[in-house]
């Protein structure tokens, strides 16, 4: 990682070389006190509380009372819950059911609300990213409705072709209901990203591959897609470590059910830490979750510089 | 990948956001043999059948909050007598009005704080050297990856301690340290001259002097970006505000919408669709309004994530 040094501002203070660190650091004050805040909240409210997170799942407590040092029994009973390791399962699916389809859908849009001197362009944008700027959770009480069998507006629709489907009520349903919602209100935000993607590739690149006779599927192909690669990249880190936090769509629109068919790891966190208030065990759990982010992160780095593209 | 990719892109794109978002008009398009108003049927087509998709819950869930209840569960988007009795029931039902106030106040201070914390590391990050700077950015990038759940439960466990559940300042402080407000800001102060600022600092200004009178006004375009993206996300936070604050007449609407449908023996349907019109439509409009900064701003942190 690189780092451009910004020019010094004040003429006194020394180049980044010279004199004590001490003295350093004091000719820098000022600049310390425009970042302090920063890392000042960030203690309080960030690295104090990972480490009492931390601490509190080596323990038993209920909010109130002494707290029993239990090891690492949190972790041990983590494993062999089966309600987490659903939870996990869930999570997992949510994730993997919606990403590709979200992503391909978003890149599709962005593609289209980029071609030149289509008109009402502005307007299918806007259209499009409104679900975004809707609160999810409001969304989802309106899915709920949308979802509600039969009466439902989407079975209403379906109605006409003869299906009927359970949406919130079957376990087999619960989970693509969610992901739908989702998509919905991702899909808009995800354009944006690949339409400020696709507006950097440099145009002359089209029209050099046309010159080589290259057909829109190889311009795709070989113009699009690595010129995208870094922004594809982010989209899909973005949304797959939103998607192991996923807690709004899944507590408004199943609350879990029906069982647990449709329980996310940070609803099940939410609920033992919030009302069963099992604040050790929620703690590990927490712990869990963010070495479940790490490894997806990870493991998604992982494939896209080894399978998609060389050396990206 | 963030640093590196970010400044190739930082002299482009960021002026870009104070432009029109559709300054692209490559000639490609020139060549197209078919002009006049069919040409690229099939991607108005698909076009419209999405704006379609992605309008219709929005528009519905607005004009059915109209309905009479019994009228709720219909496609069409017209009610045949409407009504605000569902707005009525909404409000015999949580304090709407105050959770409103509640959230235009969260919300607010949420935004004025995070823009000045932000864009006053944003122009340290951006424009002054200091022994650490490097250290320090990583430290600020990385805790863009620590999860909510993560900090959830100690940091309420923290505001029981300090007797701040149920305050506003129990959810406007933890998020106004913004990492990736003050990554938005340093991306943009980055590309102001630093000509500029020398000039100011002959003229006596004192490094805050530089960054009140001459990086601040500059960097309006981006600040105002931010903001709205700041103030939409915090108006639609949910899970925190969930945690801090208990009683109905503390909490946001977003928050009192959620809990409309246990309000009363049966879900009351068009109370719930009146509550969830009220939290989004303020939204749409600013939206609307909005628009090009708003997208601008999605567009540009897109770039520089």
């Amino acid at each position: 990682m690189t780092w451009q040094i910004g020019p010094r501002l004040a003429r006194d203070e020394p180049a980044a070389g010279a004199g004590s660190l001490f003295t350093r650091v004091w000719k820098a004050k000022a600049a310390y006190g425009f970042i302090a805040p920063f890392y000042l909240l960030f203690a309080i409210f960030g690295i104090f509380p990972i480490g009492y997170s931390v601490y509190l799942a080596f323990f038993q407590w209920s909010g109130f009372g002494p707290r029993v040092f239990v090891g690492l029994q949190n972790f041990t009973t983590l494993f062999g819950d089966s309600e987490f390791i659903t939870s996990v399962e869930n999570t997992l699916i949510l994730w993997l059911g919606h990403i590709f389809i979200l992503l391909a859908i978003s890149l599709g849009l962005a593609m289209l609300v980029n071609i030149a001197q289509l008109r009402f362009k502005p307007f299918y944008r806007l259209v499009i990213f409104a679900p975004n700027m809707a609160a999810v959770v409001a969304m989802a009480l309106v899915f709920s409705l949308v979802f509600t069998t039969k009466l439902g507006l989407l079975d209403q629709l379906l109605g006409h072709i003869g299906i009927n489907v359970n949406w919130l009520g079957s376990s087999t349903w619960s989970k693509p209901s969610i992901m739908i919602l989702n998509g919905w209100d991702m899909a808009g935000f995800y354009m944006l990203v690949f339409l400020a993607g696709l507006q950097t590739i440099d145009a002359s690149l089209y029209e050099a591959a046309k010159v080589d006779g290259a057909g829109p599927f190889r311009r795709f192909w070989h113009v699009t897609l690595p010129g995208l690669k870094r922004i594809l990249f982010f989209a899909f880190i973005l949304e797959s470590i939103g998607s192991m936090q996923i807690f709004v769509e899944p507590s408004v629109l199943t609350n879990g059910g029906p069982g647990t068919s449709s329980t996310s790891v940070g609803l099940y966190l939410y609920s033992t830490a919030f009302q069963y208030l099992k604040l050790g065990y929620a703690s590990a759990m927490s712990i869990a979750l963010f070495v479940m982010t790490v490894v997806v992160t990870v493991v998604v780095g992982w494939f896209w510089r080894g399978q998609l593209f060389d050396g990206a | 990948m963030t640093t590196n990719q970010a400044d190739q892109f930082s002299a482009p794109a960021v002026p870009a956001t104070s432009r029109s978002v559709s300054v692209t008009r490559p000639p490609r398009a020139r060549r197209r043999l078919r002009r006049g108003p069919l040409r690229h049927l099939p991607a108005h087509i698909v076009l419209i059948i999405a704006a379609v998709i992605f309008a219709y819950p929005l528009l519905w869930m607005i004009l059915s909050s109209f309905k009479q209840e019994s009228q709720i569960f219909s496609l069409t988007l017209w009610s045949s007598h409407p009504t605000l009795a569902n707005y009525r029931l909404a409000l015999k039902s949580i304090p709407l009005i105050r959770q409103f106030i509640n959230s235009i106040v969260v919300a607010g201070c949420f935004t004025v704080g995070a823009l000045l914390l932000c864009s006053a590391a944003g122009f340290a990050f951006a424009k002054l050297s200091f022994p650490g700077k490097r250290g320090l950015f990583l430290i600020l990038v990385s805790t863009m990856m620590v999860p909510n759940f993560m900090t959830l439960l100690p940091a309420f466990l923290i505001m029981s301690d300090l007797g701040w559940v149920n305050t506003y300042q129990s959810v406007i402080l933890p998020g106004i340290a913004s990492a990736f407000g003050i990554f938005f800001m340093r991306q943009y102060m980055a590309s102001i001259p630093s000509e500029l600022l020398d000039a100011a600092r002959i003229d006596g200004a004192g490094v805050f002097g530089t960054f009140w009178r001459i990086a601040l006004p500059l960097s309006w375009p981006a600040v105002g970006s931010l903001g709205i993206l700041l103030f939409v996300a915090q108006w639609n936070n949910y899970l925190w505000p969930l945690v801090m604050l208990r009683t109905s007449s503390m909490q946001t609407v977003v928050l009192g919408v959620a809990a409309l449908p246990s309000s009363n023996f049966s879900t009351p349907w068009g109370a719930v669709l009146a509550g969830a019109s009220i939290a989004v439509v303020p939204l749409l409009i600013i939206f609307l309004v909005f628009q090009k900064r708003i997208i601008a701003g999605v567009m540009g942190g897109a770039l520089k994530g």
